[in-house]
């Protein structure tokens, strides 16, 4: 039940992932340019029209996933009424799963062979998009301002409170380096950079990109304590952990789990968490890495805190293992 | 013994290869074929195909997300697992696959 949940909503979230790269570039360059130029203007506007797309594709994708191809319509529409009704990102993706749910159940009404051709182009969108919207106008009430008020929340944090926000986010960003757990951030951050609020962001970034870079940091400095494939892993890793992908670490953290798995959770969250109390926010997706720094607001802060996680990341991971472990690693021979 | 596998994951940009690579590697070192299909970011790739599915003895699903025509394994064993066991350990996997058949 759970693990068919999660697969659901993964499906979900990496159809979503491209048009909220596109939507977030365009409308960040769109910022960057100044939005009080025409060219701007435009930038920000398409950016802004194709973030719109975001939550109906989510929702649209889960129904899909549940329900296959009748599904999509029904959870693309149940989309847009959860993004209008301003349920955001959440409703969107409890909405997306009860389409899936209804459309299947429609599936099963049964029906005579001379007039089955109804139930795909009316019976299944017509009830199913009119059973959406009956749920989606329901579950707003409570939702809507529920939505709002974690939305204050968010923009009203400061202090420790960032400092715990920046180490959820980093921490989570790096415990399975690109897996499950590391979308759901993800997918938090991509939501809340769509309601404007950029500090979630900016912790992201240091989830990202701290593990690779730590690694790799650490086979420079403990050469003896890496296997050859490590070693040789270590540029591409950091290569692509500056282009925004986190997967490079993954080598690491095979040979040596235990060792290497709490250490970027902990190293990364102690650098998201440092980066958002010192002011870091980042208005641009953070998928194209470092590259994408001076557009961040408060680029030094962002700095400051991925320093901080490659530091203790490269460090603890350095001390932490043993000469020993390096034929074990030898043998996964796993290189990215 | 031949074995298809299908590899995806959420982003589509690496873990389904290093799945991949992964099978293939433990695959040739346990003296199995092994043809392995990946639904990354990029759609379909190395497309299993019917003629693949007659001479199939062990289907494996190492997957986080649902994926493209599902319904051409109907009818065979599948082993699903989730894509990153296929990344860190994947001849378990395929050992885990041939003991369920």
């Amino acid at each position: 039940m759970w693990n068919a949940a999660k697969k659901h909503l993964m499906t979900g979230v990496s159809y979503m992932i491209p048009i909220v790269v596109a939507g977030g570039i365009l409308l960040s360059l769109g910022v960057i340019i100044g939005e009080d130029t025409a060219l701007g203007e435009q930038l920000s506007n398409y950016g802004v029209w194709a973030l719109g797309l975001m939550v109906p594709m989510i929702s649209g994708y889960i129904s899909y996933s549940i329900a296959d191809r009748p599904g999509i319509a029904v959870g693309l529409a149940s989309g847009v009424f959860a993004s209008e009704l301003g349920t955001g990102y959440i409703g969107g993706i409890l909405v997306g799963f009860f389409a899936g749910w209804i459309t299947n159940q429609l599936k099963k009404i049964p029906m005579h062979p001379n007039i089955a051709v109804i139930k795909p182009i009316m019976i299944i969108p017509v009830l199913g998009i009119g059973a959406s919207a009956i749920f989606m106008s329901l579950i707003s009430m409570p939702l809507a301002p529920a939505m709002t008020g974690l939305e204050n929340w968010l923009n009203s944090m400061e202090g420790n409170n960032l400092l715990i926000l920046g180490f959820i986010i980093a921490a989570m960003m790096a415990f399975d380096m690109g897996g499950p757990v590391n979308k759901i951030a993800l997918a938090f951050c991509y939501a809340t950079l769509a309601e404007g609020i950029y500090a979630p962001m900016a912790a992201c970034w240091i989830g990202i990109m701290g593990a690779p870079l730590g690694l790799s940091l650490a086979t420079l400095i403990f050469p003896k304590k890496f296997s050859k494939s490590e070693k040789t892993n270590a540029i591409p890793a950091a290569l692509m952990g500056t282009l925004g992908i986190t997967e490079g670490a993954i080598p690491y953290a095979v040979a040596t789990p235990l060792k290497v798995i709490p250490t970027i959770t902990i190293g990364s969250g102690i650098g998201g968490g440092i980066a958002l109390m010192l002011g870091a926010q980042s208005p641009i997706p953070a998928a194209i890495g470092i590259w994408g720094l001076p557009f961040v607001n408060g680029p030094f802060m962002l700095l400051i805190g991925l320093i901080t996680a490659v530091i203790i990341i490269a460090f603890t991971v350095g001390f932490w293992r043993k000469e020993s472990d390096v034929e074990e690693s030898e043998d996964t021979g796993l290189s990215f | 013994m031949n074995i298809l596998a299908v590899t995806a994951c959420p982003a589509g940009v690496a873990h389904t290869y290093m799945a991949k690579k992964g099978l293939e590697k433990a695959a040739k070192k346990m003296g199995h074929k092994i043809k392995v299909e990946t639904q990354g970011s990029m759609g379909i790739e190395n497309e299993i195909k019917a003629t693949d599915l007659e001479k199939a003895d062990l289907v494996i699903w190492a997957i986080d997300t649902k994926i493209e025509k599902a319904n051409r394994f109907d009818g065979k064993t599948i082993h699903e697992v989730p894509v990153a066991a296929a990344v860190k350990n994947a001849a378990k996997v395929i050992e885990d696959a041939i003991a369920k058949l």
